[in-house]
């Protein structure tokens, strides 16, 4: 599979060296792009810097499309010290003639579940944990607007991912949602399989907009189960930063869920209800919210989130986060910004401990900035860091330098990105 | 000569308060929103040499992509001569929640001040971004 890998890699660059610019043929589109990063690490030894690690990466990218067609594929370069070079994805996608909606694909590698919840991920980027799958699904839909995808995929030892979707059109006032993941691996005999069932209802019932999310495996009678809801468009007054809306939503997971990786905790009841006001008027934000868990006090509690930006070009921010005597936090800074110069300070307290950072910057042009970081704790020990670094932009390739001072460590890093694609 | 000395202190008395109230006021006044379309994030952040929003939609610039590697053009926001950086997105997106943050210079992940509405992601703090229908 290796060698495979790297003729297909090897056949990706001839495709590259082949056409400069990206290429139209009839009716095929053929595109191409490369992403370079270089990255190097390193300390002080008595009186020259040592370099303890580089790395230099590349990952190529084709895109081929005619009508009905799509093909892309990308492979990677590791410049580490075995010098590795792979096939990360690719991936072939036709669909029937005049109905776009109607498709097989084939797919290797390059499928990652990722589901959004409420405020963070249902299921995460590699959460999963699976590699080097490959796999073959359909799509199809037309009818009366609903569409569905199923995508199978294996692995190489024998780990199985069947992903199911089908999502309705927008009905005027609702639009549902429903996916399943199974995953099955065969090594592992304790937890053999991942099951998700997921149904997700958004509505807008023209003053009110209801969103629902439910979850669950199989099993969910016996308390594997997960609900999200909350209700927008509930504006309650007008201030001179913009209008005041409620939030109200609700977190709820049964005992045995074991889903997600902290989204929801089993066991959870949690109300919670925000009071937004978002910018609309002026450069100003406000963010309140309380939390209340009906089982668990250590759930329970409040947070708020200021920030602003004045006709002085100074921007003020505060977050306070509050749930007991030992996991609460809270900062407050100020940064005068302006095109050539920037600097602030900021207070951050903590349970432990209480730390001050203040900032400086200079960009003398608009592709080139330096700025310097001092942060110390004010309470006991004073643990200073101070950071230096210089950022420059030259078109599609940035590169940062930088030199951090941690108590008596010294430590610097160079990192350089860059694109090459068709003109 | 006398006279012009007082007549010195007496407008640097009356002008020193004035001016540090001007200034003062300034310092407190928030600034006025630029206009923006519905399609369009901003962010406030003269000084910087590039910033990117990176998201769920755009694989975190290029992060959580096969290849790895964050695209040091993904998500470009264009820079108006206030400082404020803009970038139009709905145009790309379904309805949704997602995840986004700005990359600043190259190296820096921060939310949008911006929006008071949070999530997590790799353990930084970013924002939420609703797309209703």
């Amino acid at each position: 599979m290796k060698i495979l890998n790297v003729l297909i890699l090897l056949l990706m660059f001839a495709g590259l060296l082949s056409g400069a610019e990206a290429d139209t043929n009839e009716d095929w589109i053929v595109d191409w792009s490369c992403l370079i990063s270089a990255e190097g690490f390193g300390g002080w030894l008595v009186d020259r810097p040592v370099l303890d690690s580089t790395s230099m990466d590349a990952a190529l990218t084709l895109e081929a499309e005619y009508p009905g067609v799509t093909l892309t594929a990308t492979g990677a370069f590791k410049g580490d010290s075995a010098g590795t070079a792979e096939l990360r994805s690719a991936y072939a996608g036709v669909t029937w003639p005049g109905t776009p909606w109607i498709g097989i694909e084939g797919i290797y590698h390059t499928y990652t579940p990722f589901i959004m919840g409420l405020h963070g991920a249902v299921v995460e980027w590699d959460m999963l944990n699976i590699e080097n799958l490959s796999g073959a699904g359909f799509s199809a839909g037309g009818i009366l607007g609903f569409s569905g995808r199923c995508r199978l995929i294996q692995n190489d030892d024998s780990t199985s991912l069947t992903d199911v979707s089908i999502e309705s059109p927008w009905l005027g006032f609702v639009g549902l949602e429903y996916r399943r993941l199974h995953l099955h691996w065969d090594s592992y005999s304790e937890t053999p399989e991942y099951v998700l069932n997921l149904l997700v209802v958004d509505s807008d019932l023209r003053y009110l907009k209801p969103y629902v999310m439910i979850m669950g495996s199989d099993d969910a009678g016996d308390g594997d189960w997960g609900l999200l809801a909350e209700v927008r468009g509930i504006e309650v007054f007008e201030t001179g930063w913009g209008d005041a809306t409620v939030v109200p939503s609700m977190e709820f997971a049964g005992t045995d869920w074991t889903q997600n990786g902290g989204l929801l905790a089993p066991g959870q009841r949690t109300l919670r209800l925000d009071l937004l006001i978002e910018p609309q008027r002026t450069m100003t934000s406000f963010g309140l919210a309380g939390m209340y868990d009906l089982e668990d006090d250590s759930r329970t509690g409040a947070s708020v989130r200021v920030s602003m930006v004045t006709e002085a070009s100074i921007r003020y921010s505060a977050d306070a986060l509050y749930y007991s005597r030992e996991r609460w936090s809270g900062d407050i800074g100020m940064q005068y910004r302006s095109m050539d110069a920037v600097a602030g300070c900021k207070l951050g307290l903590y349970p432990d401990s209480t730390r001050i950072t203040a900032t400086a910057g200079y960009t003398p042009r608009n592709d080139v900035s330096g700025w310097i970081l001092v942060s110390a704790d004010v309470a006991d020990s004073p643990n200073p860091l101070c950071e230096l670094n210089t950022a420059a932009v030259i078109g599609p390739v940035d590169g940062v330098f930088g030199i951090i001072w941690d108590g008596n460590l010294v430590r610097y890093r160079i990192e350089v990105r860059g694109l090459i694609d068709a003109l | 000569m006398r006279c012009r000395l007082d007549l010195f202190r007496y407008t640097f008395i009356l002008l020193f308060p004035v001016s540090l109230m001007i200034a003062g006021c300034a310092a407190f006044t928030p600034l006025e929103r630029p206009a923006v379309s519905g399609d369009e994030l901003i962010i406030w952040m003269s000084g910087a040499v590039s910033v990117q929003v990176i998201g769920d939609w755009n694989e975190w610039g290029g992060i959580e992509s096969a290849g790895g590697i964050c695209n040091p053009t993904e998500g470009s926001m264009i820079v108006d001569e206030a400082g404020v950086w803009r970038y139009e997105i709905t145009s790309e997106l379904s309805a949704g929640r997602y995840r986004y943050a700005f990359l600043v210079n190259g190296c820096e992940i921060i939310g949008d001040p911006e929006n008071p509405e949070t999530a997590v992601y790799n353990g930084i703090t970013v924002s939420v971004l609703v797309i209703t229908h």
